[in-house]
């Protein structure tokens, strides 16, 4: 080999020496790239507006702050959750803690009221303490109704008075509470067959 | 049996995205003032049609059904009534109570939106219906109290309350099957 062919050679070996870090940076390069996408794509309207040509500007409603008004972007999906939630306890508060139960991380000042108040069957009706009861079922006896004709004429027991404290003063009071007797359906399908077992005499 | 309580949390449901108002149980409602939905009542009975009032009834009751779970005809009393008016709150249809004159149920609705009796009527016919797992005959008897009977006896008790009579004279006239005299 000639001098003039080895000079030759280490050149281009040289050369090639050099090139090989850059394309291997750029290998490199181009493999992170497509990892991280530019904003531009993520943000449907990223360029700012232009700036008005014109120098007259009508006054905006709704005093402009020193921030630019953001580009609109992608719709924002709300968590459901937190929406509900918000949306729906505040109100759902307001129903009275009487009857349902107080909806989750709400304070109620007033303790829910009891859903059934059963009580021992030995103690008599008149030394019986009457509970509040938030659903105002009221019993009324049969015998002691068919004979209250007409009902709405019929005083008041004090019992159904305490009963029917809910109830507005202008509505007359005729229920009359007594004790069920033991063939008491204690069902709500069992009342609502009796019910419906009901025919003209 | 472990009586359940009716939880309002997450009732409604409101789907801003897609403009939608849904229960938690996914039935899609619309909200109308009181003041379109009474005319629309009226119109829907002028024409005789109560199915739809009935309808409601019905879609209320599931929604209690719902929260009840299984075994509601075993179900106390109160706990069926309270999750029954818990839901009829909810829609804004006043506040549901019930009594029992002698064996019948009486339901009363106050604070029911000025919606027509008839339909109200209907209303409370399919919302018991579907709490008690059968048809239930509804029969206005005056200041928001609503006899609940048989179907088949809707006539008779109309024409007793037509006639004049009081809730307790209506309760006096009726008897157990069977055992009428």
């Amino acid at each position: 080999m000639s001098a003039a062919a080895k000079l030759e050679a280490l050149l281009a070996r040289v050369q090639h020496n050099r090139t090989l870090p850059r394309v291997a940076r750029a290998r490199a390069l181009s493999a992170v790239q497509p990892a991280a996408p530019s904003p531009v794509q993520l943000s449907p309207t990223p360029t700012p507006s232009p700036a008005p040509q014109s120098p007259v500007v009508a006054p905006p409603i709704i005093a402009p702050t020193s921030t630019p008004t953001p580009a609109p972007r992608s719709p924002i999906e709300l968590p459901p959750a937190a929406l509900v939630g918000m949306l729906t306890a505040p109100r759902v508060a307001e129903l009275g803690a009487d009857a349902v139960t107080p909806p989750r991380g709400l304070r109620t000042p007033v303790p829910p009221a009891p859903v059934a108040h059963t009580e021992p069957a030995a103690t008599s009706a008149a030394h019986r303490p009457r509970q509040p009861t938030p659903l105002e079922l009221a019993v009324v006896d049969e015998a002691e109704h068919v004979r209250a004709a007409p009902a709405a004429a019929t005083p008041a027991a004090p019992r159904a008075i305490a009963a029917s404290a809910q109830l507005p003063p202008s509505q007359p009071i005729v229920q009359i509470m007594s004790e069920p007797d033991a063939a008491e359906p204690a069902t709500f399908g069992g009342l609502l067959q009796r019910s419906l077992a009901l025919r003209p005499r | 049996m472990d009586e359940p309580r009716f939880d309002p949390g997450g009732f409604w449901e409101f789907h801003l995205s897609g403009g939608a108002v849904r229960t938690r149980e996914g039935r899609r409602v619309v909200v109308l003032p009181e003041n379109v939905a009474g005319p629309l009542v009226r119109l829907a009975l002028d024409q005789g049609d109560q199915s739809l009032l009935a309808e409601i009834g019905a879609g209320l009751g599931a929604e209690a059904v719902a929260s009840l779970g299984d075994g509601l005809r075993e179900r106390s009393p109160e706990t069926v009534l309270g999750h029954a008016r818990s839901v009829v709150a909810l829609f804004g249809l006043g506040r549901l109570s019930l009594d029992r004159w002698g064996d019948m149920l009486v339901a009363t609705l106050d604070g029911a939106p000025e919606l027509h009796t008839d339909g109200l009527a209907a209303l409370l016919g399919g919302l018991f219906g579907a709490l008690g797992g059968t048809e239930v005959g509804c029969v206005s008897a005056g200041g928001g109290r609503f006899l609940l009977v048989h179907p088949d006896v809707v006539a008779a008790v109309s024409a007793m309350v037509a006639s004049g009579a009081e809730v307790g004279s209506v309760a006096s006239q009726l008897a157990p099957e069977g055992g009428a005299s």
